[in-house]
Parts: C-alpha cells; structure tokens; sequence
C-alpha cells in the first residue's frame, strides 16, 4: 500500500444562502496517496471543487464554512470538525441565550434607556459622573447582551487552524485554476513572479533586485545610448527650465540646464551602479541562482527560449503558455500535492492535449508528489488519471482505479455519464444514453440517495435513506443501496462500512 | 450530387473583418476570419464544422444566416451563399437586408452560452412567438398553441411558459433556444456549439433532442463544434476549419477513423477518448499555438506548425481536392506521399 | 461553471413564482430599509408640496362676506375694498379674519400655516428680521418674507426642476448614446467628435451671456441645462450598447429579421437599464446643486420666485441672523441626503451580490 498523503474523513462544508443551508459538500472521505494522479470528476454544483478547496482550508468565511471532518496531512491532525463543535456545544452567549438576534438588540436597548431614566431619577449631579455611568452602561450592556466566549474560542481555533495551513499551502501545496490570465499579475514580468513563486521576498529584498536588474541594464547599455539619452535629457531640462523662467534665454542659464541635463541619467545611472556594489556579493550570487532556476522552470515546462521570455509580461503569451507558466510557478515550491481546477477547460484541444502530456511529465519525474485532477470531462480523467473520485450532490458516488470504473462502473451515475459520451462503437446517430431530469438544485437535494431524482433504476429505500459509501472490491467504492444489497445477498460475510 | 437536394451552396465565401486605429481611424489591418472556403450541405444533413478557437468556424455560422453586416457595419464579405429554397436561388452574401428578411425564418440559429442567447427580460413564451410574429400571421391563440406545441416538442411543460429565463437550468435554457430556432419550421438550423457550455449528462439529453427533432421535422444541421466525439456521433459530413480555410472535409467516418491532411491527424489524435485502455504512443502533439488570423502565414496557413512541412507550403494556399471518393483535402504533400 | 452556488440559484428556491428582475430588484430595494424609507418620505413630500397653496398661503381658503362665500385661493388677486378694508391692493386675509371675528355672517377660514412666500414688508404686519417663533416658524428675511413658506415652496420647484431636467437631459443622451453603441462606425466617430467639441464649451459663461440677454425662466433654464446635461448618459448607454449587443440574444433578434427599432428598444434598452435607473437619484441631486448655484449666482430664477439658492445668497450677507442660512441650508442638506439614501439603496439593489453592507 501507498503512503498516504492527505486524509479526509466526513468533510463537510456548508454555505450560507440567504438564510438558507447550501450543502456543497456532505460528508466526503478520501485519500490522496502520494505520486498519484487522483481525478475527481463531477457536473456543475457537485461540489468536487469546493471539496478540494474546503481540504486546504480556502472557502471564503462567510458565506462559507467547514463545519465537520477531519483532515489530516502527513500523520499530521491539521483541522478537527470534533474539537469545532465542542466549541460550537457551548452556547453562544454568556447570558440570555433565548433571546434571539432581532430581540436581544431592542432588550439591549431597553436595559440601556432604563439605565438612562434611573440615572436621572436618582440625584446624581455634575456631568463626569454621568459621562461614567455612560462608559459603565456602555460596557455593562456589552457585557450582559453581546459578550460571547465562544465566538472568541471559535476564532482562536480558526486562526491557529488557518495559520498552519498557510505554512502548509506555501510550502506543499499548489494550485492551478482553469483561467490562467485572472490568476497572474498582468504588470509584473513572468520572471519576477517566477522568482516570487521560488523565493517571497520582502519589500527590502524586492528594492534590491530592482536595483541590481537597474544595475545589468545600464551597465550593458551601449555609449551611443547612454549620450543619446544624455542629449534627449538635456534638450528636456532646457525647454523646461527655460518654461519655468519665462523664455529667457540667458547665455549662461542655458549652459548650466543643458548639463543638468545632460548628467543626470549618468548620474542615476552610476548611482546604481553604486548601490548595486552595496549590496553583498552573496546576495548577488542568491538572485543570479534564483533567475537560473526560474529559467529552469519555464525550461521544464516546455516555454521556448525561457531567458528571454523571463522578462516578457503575461499578457504577451498565449492561453496555453500562460497555463504553463502558471504549472511553472506551481512547481516552483516543489510541492507534494498539486490541484489543478479544471487546468484545461479554456484551453483549446490540441493545446489541452500539451498540457496533459506535461501534466503527467511533472508526474514522473517527481515521484513523491502528488497530483489531483478537477474536472467535469471523463475523456481527460481517461487519458491522465490513476483513481477516480466520482461526485454528485455535495457527495462521493464511486471511487475506483480509473480502468476498474471505465470497464466496470457500478453506480447508475457512473453508467449514465459514461453513456452520454458517444463513443465509437456505438452506432451512429443512435440516441445516447442520457441521464434524464437535471442537476438538483443544491439548496433543495433530496433527503435519500443524492441520485434518486434522476435514477432509472431506483428502489423504495433510495428516496428516503441515504446508503453509505461500501467497498465492493478492493479499492472500488460505491454509494449505492442497489449494489449493496446485491453483493450482501452474495456474501453474508461482515463488510467494513465508511460512512 | 444533383443540385435539386442541394439545400445551401457555399462557394469562396471570405469574411474579412478590417480594423482601424489611430487619429483618423486608418484601415491599419485586416482579420481574414474566413479566407475562402466552399461547401454544401444537402438536405436532411447534418454538417459538423470542427477546429479550435480562432479558426473561423463561429464566422461561417453568421454568415449562413447573415447577421454578420448587422453586427459588425464594416465587414466585407466576398463569395456566394446560394440557398435553395423549394427551386428559388437565394444569394444571402448579396441580399439587401429588406429582400433578406423574407427568408430569415427558413435558417435559424442556435447558440453556444444559454445564458446570453435568451434576452432575460423576456418570458419564455415572448421568446419563443417573437419568431412567430414576425412571419406568421397567427393571432394570439393560435400563438399560444403553437408555443404550447413547442415546448411540448423540446420536452418543457407549457406552463413553464409564462416564466423568466433566470428560473431555468443551462439545459432547459437551451431547449429554449432550441425551440425559438423551431417555431418558423426551418430548412438549415446552425448550432453553433450548443452543447459545450452543458454539464455532460445534460449535452447527451440535448444532442438526442436533436436528433429527435431532425427526425421528425427533416431539417438541416450545421453543427459547429471542438468536441470531435460528438460531432462524429451526430454529422453525416465533417469539415475540419484551421485558421479560415477547410483543410478536410468529408463523410464523418472517414474523416474520423482516416483523416488525411497532418491537422486533422493532430487534432483527433489529441482529442481525449473515454478509454484508459487506449495506446497513448500513437498521440501527435502539436508544437506551439494557432497563429492569429491576423497575421497568418503564407502559403498553407498550418506550415508553421506542420510536420510534413516543406519549402512549398510557403508559396500558395493548398487548394481541397478529392483524394478518395467524397473525400476533399487540402494539402498537396499527403497526395504526393499517397501517390508516390 | 460555478460550483458555488449563486445567487440566482438562492432566489429561485426563494420564490416559486414568477418574478421579472424588475420586481425582484424592487423588492431588494424595499428590504434595504434605509433607502425605503427615504423613499416613501421623499415622495411623499413631495405629492404634498404640490397642494402647498392650500397648506400653507396669505389667501384664504373661504371667505364668507355679506352673505357672498368667496375663494381667494383659487380666484386669485381680489381687492382689499370688496371685503370692506380701506388699504389699496390685495385683501389682507389675516387682518380681515381678525376684523370678521367681532362682525356676525362674516367670517374667514385661512389655511393651516397663514403666510405666503412672495408677501414681504409692503404687507401690513409683516417685519423685516423677525425671528423665528409662533407667527413665522423659521422668522422673516431682509425683505419680510416668510422663510419657511419659502422654504417649502423652494422645495417643490427644486424637486421639480432636478426631475425634470433628469429626464429631458436623459431622453436625449439615452437615445443618442443608444444610437453611438447600436450603430457604431462612422456615426459613432462623428457623434464622439461633436460631443468631445460640446463638452469643451463653458457652461457657466454661455449661462451669463444667456441671462443677460433674456430672463431666464424655469423651462428656459431647464432647456439650457439639459443642452449641456445630456452628455454624462451617452458614455454609459454607449458603453453598455456596445457590450449588450455582442450578446447572443441580439443576434438571434437579428437572424429572425426583427428591426433595429425593435432590437434598441424591445431587447436590449430594458437590458440597459440599470445605469439610467442608478444614476438617477444622484442626477436629481446634480440637477438640485446647479439650480441652487445658479440661483446663488444670481443667473437663475428671476426673483421673487422661492428659490434655495438665493435664500442662501441673502442669508449669507445676514449671517448674524442665523436663521436666514440655517433653514435653506438645513432644508438642502435633508433632500439631499434622502436622495442618497434612495440612490444608494438603488445601487444596492442592482448589485447581484448578496452581502452588503447596508441592512
């Protein structure tokens, strides 16, 4: 068996929606191994997106929240749905907890007008009492109506929580998105956002690397550039000069703006140059080695001529180069788990076929790491992954070895999918097996069986109960009542349920 | 193929897109979006038109229901887009706008994103009988019906007439669309990538819809699409477009299982299948991307890219000629290699 | 696709019937209460500002002399000698109400705030400089007007003149905007150039010429503002013409044939509301500060019309008399606000986000 890398256990992550509960996911366990390529497929609103971002903690709070589940990483406990709600078990007040929100702010008001009139019924004179009793009313009301021990309990946790997974995500974990434009910094060249990728630097440190690009720059500068830009400024500073002081034309006035002039890119130029001898000689070797290994990268992932492209900006390459890049910088940390959110969907097929082929690259050359692939297509599950995590309704429907559910899909979800792909041997023109009905709405899913209101072949229990996730064959797993009772009436031997 | 079954006739048909820039607004540059293409489709056919983003494929479907010069005033369009309707010649690339409208209602269209192709300050039942009133002489319960009727048809209920479009899911929203292209009983429906913004469960109910309706109604599909597997599944033809020009075309399986031109080979192998089981040796990968139509290359526009590429491929833009029995290709080099 | 749920999709199990986005915006905006409320003050203000002359005016509202009833609120000037007062000019109503008291048949009934807003020192018992108390609520200005009669009057045609001069200015800049971003090309180019060489005119010196030549009145002014106010709208309507008609549904109105009447109006106009229905409020408060400026300067309404600008023109040259800045500047400072808590709460509801900061 694998090393498992990451465990999820009864993941739950809901939305709030106008006063409503949005289960976006529902409880899903899985594991990702190390050095494979798991895929998780799903239609829109399966929540296979938002489970993978509920794992690395990166659900906007709110409208959204992980509620439940365990997540651990590396034998490491990362986040503990048990301890949230002991925190969750205390009630939410100190005092008062009937009262709910809309009363407790009148009865908050009530208690501070009562505070008011017994202040001025009793004879308390002056008016630095009665800026102190205010303050006192002030804390007190706070105190016996809004003052809550367990939101505080609850923000600590999240806090400690987030800030381990910050470590986590900024050294072991990438991301990359499915637009790769809206993902890059369109006014900062590749190659310093490589760099930051390899290396955050601080501001201090990003000065100094502007000073030692500004440094090479002049340095490589040509003298007939350096004397045109000298001319170019001198011709500036007298016609802006001779502006300032009202066309005067003084002799010497002239002379000394034309030198003015003329110095000052020279000046700025060896300023720099100055700077730059500052800065130490290791610093210098340290961000020569980061630009060698940025070049590496683009490099890697297959960018023609990445030295000069190091200094082109995002908006100059195409959607399939600025993908790569985007996996460039995803690899920059060298990380152990990377996610790619539907990488190729905007991409165009014979450029999706690119980057798939460098996507399993990465995978054989970094055997430890491992890779999940979102997606809404079952071809590029096909063609890329190892395992497959079928979703639907916020839940997991089928896990299996990727030819184990191509050649033998169990749940009806799975079926119906891999029938609404025309494939060669079916006959052409003939109708396709399609799903019928939609994609429940994920505010309204039903109570049972996620699948039920589209299942062609569904039994009574389905609508009501929701059957758990059973390994059939060794790592091949399916929610789904039919199969279930179909393999317990074949062995009655005890099963180990997952739920 | 005799004319009379002949529905369209496409002939050189070029769409070029000028830009202007600077003070004046100078014509500095031309977009060659289609660059000379010819096809026809017959009737009860279905045409799948197949390339990546760029090539022009989207232009070819505007231009088949002329709505190009409405939308972009400074297009110019060269060649001939002759329709046949019951023994009269149409030329859509010629026709005023006034003469045009006559014909509108018998080449409808479909479009991609089911959330813009519906007006959503219309209901349902508006969308659907604008086509109606226009063209026909209905009153308003005769309307009614035949909205009713419709949506009947595309598997709605009627009384999802009266509703907005926002209350629709992508897949019904496109039943939508699907029946406003309907309503006026069509020759030629042009499906531009109707099923690629649909969750996949979703796409194989609407392409059987399809199907069903071609069935009973006997119209025409160009079915525009990047999705091979489906357009293989639907289309009794394939045209494979690469930067404004067909560089294949042909009956779909032959296309399919045997295509000749080095970029159809390259975009069908790269194409992903639902096989794990499948040898991936066998893919071609193409090096770089699709130049813009802006600047294209010389010659056959698919040279830079080519493997088989030669000297001569710079010199003039490869004409389609028949390699085997309906089967057109538009690249000299493969026809040498297959002769030789 | 969006995996996280919408808000589209939230509203849509919220409501089982049928909403236009119209209505479902109107709702929004009716939970945003701030916003709401203002509303309902504003508008209420103002249906009553137009029955002003009988809440509050120097005429009577009945008159009932030596048998004769009379109705000097809507008949307008009558002598002071038909009620038997021995003063030259209008019948001071007051003074007759006062006198009637001690006479049998006769008497007056006077509307519930007896002060009209063009009365000043000539009328008997009025004083210039008087403060604010019982008789005058805000007190009199340096001409012995009442202030706070003049003060709602002034409300009226300022509402009135920033409504007006909104729709006039927008009926011309939607629909050549409409027709920059529909048509594009050359009109476009052409119609850029000329508002680019309209835009550059000052408006304030073409305001002074203007006003010396003729007097300005309030449709006249409100012509002459709306010349130069309509520009600000085409770069919006243009903007979202050209972006309404690159979506699909304008090509399909196409493909069936349908006019470009029909298509500007029919589908893509109501697409292209939101801009003219957000910047509405804030152009009624644009169109209240040029009034107000204008008549500050002087270039505005001819006097005695009750105009805020020119209450605070003359209370700023009596400053010791508070009142006289205080209320027309109290007065601004309220319907300006309320129309920013319209206009914000609009802008709120247009926005599909579901968090906001206003509730």
């Amino acid at each position: 068996m694998r090393e498992k890398l990451f465990e999820i256990k009864g993941l739950k992550t809901y939305f709030n929606i106008g006063g409503q509960t949005a289960k976006a996911v529902d409880g899903v366990d899985f594991d990702i191994y190390k050095g494979e390529i798991l895929g998780v497929v799903g239609e829109s609103g399966s929540g296979k997106s938002v489970s993978l971002l509920s794992l690395i903690q990166l659900i906007p709070n709110p409208p959204g929240e992980v509620t439940d589940g365990e997540i651990t990483f590396n034998g490491e406990n990362i986040f503990n749905g048990d301890e949230l709600k002991r925190i969750k078990a205390v009630p939410q007040y100190r005092f008062f907890n009937k009262l709910d929100v809309s009363k407790r702010t009148g009865v908050a008001f009530l208690f501070m007008v009562a505070w008011l009139v017994l202040h001025l019924v009793l004879p308390i004179s002056g008016f630095i009492p009665f800026l102190i009793s205010m303050l006192l009313m002030t804390g007190v009301t706070w105190y016996l109506f809004f003052n809550s021990p367990r939101k505080r309990h609850e923000r600590s946790f999240r806090e400690k929580m987030y800030t381990r997974m910050r470590q986590i995500r900024g050294s072991e974990i990438a991301m990359i998105f499915q637009e790769p434009m809206t993902s890059l910094n369109p006014v900062y060249t590749i190659g310093m956002q490589i760099i930051e990728a390899i290396k955050p630097k601080s501001f201090g440190e990003m000065v100094k690397d502007r000073i030692i690009d500004l440094a090479a720059s002049f340095r490589n500068t040509r003298w007939v550039n350096k004397v045109r830009a000298s001319v170019i400024a001198a011709v500036l500073f007298i016609f802006f000069g001779q502006l300032g002081t009202g066309w005067s034309f003084q002799f010497t006035q002239l002379i000394s703006q034309a030198l003015w002039g003329a110095a000052l890119p020279l000046v700025l130029g060896y300023l720099m140059v100055g700077l730059d001898k500052l800065i130490p000689k290791e610093y210098h070797e340290e961000y020569v080695d980061l630009q060698r290994q940025g070049i590496k990268l683009l490099d890697q992932v297959g960018i023609p001529s990445p030295e000069t492209r190091l200094k082109d900006y995002p908006h100059q390459f195409s959607g399939g180069m600025r993908q790569r890049v985007m996996i460039a910088m995803a690899l920059a940390k060298k990380p152990s788990l990377l996610i790619a959110d539907e990488p190729t969907t905007a991409l165009d097929v014979t450029i999706q076929a690119q980057i798939l082929e460098l996507m399993k690259e990465i995978k054989d050359q970094r055997e430890d790491a491992a890779i999940v692939l979102i997606t809404h297509d079952l071809a590029v599950i096909a063609e890329t992954c190892e395992r497959v995590i079928v979703m639907y309704g916020g839940k997991i429907q089928e896990v299996a070895e990727v030819k184990e559910l191509f050649d033998n899909p169990l749940h009806p979800y799975t079926k119906g999918l891999l029938g609404s792909i025309p494939t060669p041997e079916l006959q052409k023109k003939a109708r396709l097996q399609a799903i019928r009905g939609m994609v429940p709405n994920i505010l309204n899913l039903p109570e049972g069986c996620k699948f039920c209101t589209r299942c062609d072949v569904k039994i009574d229990k389905c609508d009501s109960v929701d059957p758990p996730l059973m390994e059939v064959t060794p790592g091949h797993l399916v929610r789904c009542h039919l199969v279930i009772d179909e393999m317990l009436e074949q062995q009655n031997a005890p099963v180990s349920v997952s739920e | 193929m005799s004319d009379k079954q002949k529905l369209v006739d496409v002939k050189n048909l070029k769409v070029h897109f000028p830009l202007f820039g600077g003070v004046l607004s100078r014509r500095v540059a031309t977009v060659k979006a289609v660059d000379g293409i010819s096809f026809s489709i017959k009737r009860k056919e279905t045409i799948g038109l197949v390339g990546e983003s760029g090539c022009g494929k989207t232009t070819v479907g505007r231009a088949l229901v002329a709505i190009l010069r409405q939308l972009y005033p400074d297009v110019e369009i060269d060649g001939s887009i002759t329709y046949n309707f019951n023994g009269k010649s149409v030329d859509f690339a010629r026709l005023k706008p006034r003469e045009l409208r006559k014909y509108r209602s018998k080449v409808q269209m479909i479009f991609q994103d089911p959330f813009a192709s519906l007006n959503p300050r219309m209901t349902v039942a508006q969308i659907i009988s604008e086509p109606l009133q226009l063209h026909t002489k209905m009153n308003d319960s005769e309307m009614k019906d035949r909205v009713g009727w419709l949506l009947d048809k595309v598997g709605l209920q009627p009384e999802q007439a009266y509703r907005y479009p926002h209350e629709f899911s992508g897949g019904q929203r496109q039943r939508v669309g699907i029946a406003r292209a309907l309503a006026t009983n069509p020759d030629l429906i042009i499906c531009d990538e109707p099923v690629s913004a649909l969750d996949v469960s979703i796409q194989a109910q609407v392409i059987n819809l399809m199907m069903d309706l071609q069935e009973e109604f006997g119209m025409s599909y160009l079915f525009i699409a990047h999705d091979l597997s489906v357009v293989e599944h639907i289309a009794d033809r394939i045209a494979v477009m690469y930067l404004g020009n067909v560089v294949e075309f042909g009956e779909s399986s032959t296309v399919y299982y045997d295509p000749r031109h080095p970029y159809s080979k390259a975009l069908l192998s790269a194409v992903p299948r639902p096989d794990p089981h499948r040898q991936r040796e066998s893919r071609i990968v193409l090096e770089g991307d699709v130049p813009t139509p802006l600047n294209k290359p010389s010659g056959c526009g698919f040279r830079t890219r080519c493997p088989l590429a030669e000297k001569s491929c710079a010199e003039e833009i490869p004409v389609l000629e028949e390699h085997a029995l309906e089967h057109w290709v538009a690249c000299p080099i493969v026809k040498e290699k297959n002769a030789g | 696709m969006e995996n996280t749920p919408t808000v589209d999709q939230a509203a849509a199990a919220q409501e089982q019937i049928s909403l236009s986005v119209l209505k479902k915006r109107w709702l929004k905006f009716k939970s945003i209460k701030r916003g709401y409320y203002a509303f309902i003050i504003l508008i209420t203000a103002y249906i009553i500002s137009f029955f002003l002359p009988l809440l509050i005016n120097n005429r009577a509202l009945v008159v009932k002399y030596e048998g004769e009833i009379w109705f000097p609120v809507f008949q307008g000037y009558i002598a002071g000698s038909t009620f038997g007062e021995d003063v030259p000019g209008e019948a001071n109503y007051r003074e007759l109400k006062v006198k009637f008291k001690s006479e049998k048949g006769n008497w007056v009934i006077m509307p519930p705030y007896p002060y009209g807003p063009y009365e000043d020192v000539t009328t008997a018992g009025n004083k210039m400089y008087e403060e604010p108390g019982r008789g005058h609520w805000f007190g009199t200005d340096n001409t012995g007007r009442d202030v706070f009669s003049r003060l709602l009057y002034g409300f009226n045609i300022s509402l009135s003149f920033a409504i007006l001069f909104t729709i006039a200015s927008y009926l011309i800049g939607v629909s050549i905007g409409a027709m920059m971003g529909y048509f594009g090309g050359k009109f476009d180019l052409i119609t850029q150039r000329f508002i680019e060489i309209w835009a550059t005119l000052p408006f304030l010196f073409v305001m002074i010429i203007i006003s010396s030549i003729v007097r300005p009145n309030f449709f006249l002014l409100i012509v002459i503002l709306t010349l130069f106010g309509w520009i600000g709208m085409t770069y919006y309507m243009r903007a979202e013409f050209y972006r309404e008609k690159t979506k699909d549904y304008v090509a399909a109105a196409i493909s069936m044939g349908q006019t470009h009447k029909k298509i500007i109006f029919k589908h893509i106009l109501p697409n292209s509301l939101v801009p003219i229905i957000t910047y509405f409020p804030f152009a009624v408060i644009g169109g209240i500060g040029s009034l107000v400026g204008l008549d500050f300067l002087g270039f505005g309404l001819p006097p005695p019309t009750p105009s805020w600008g020119q209450m605070v023109s003359v209370g700023l040259q009596n400053m010791v008399k508070w009142w006289m800045v205080l209320a027309p500047l109290g007065a601004l400072f309220t319907t300006l606000l309320l129309i920013v808590f319209i206009g914000e709460a609009i802008r709120e509801a247009f926005d599909p986000r579901v968090y906001s900061r206003l509730r």
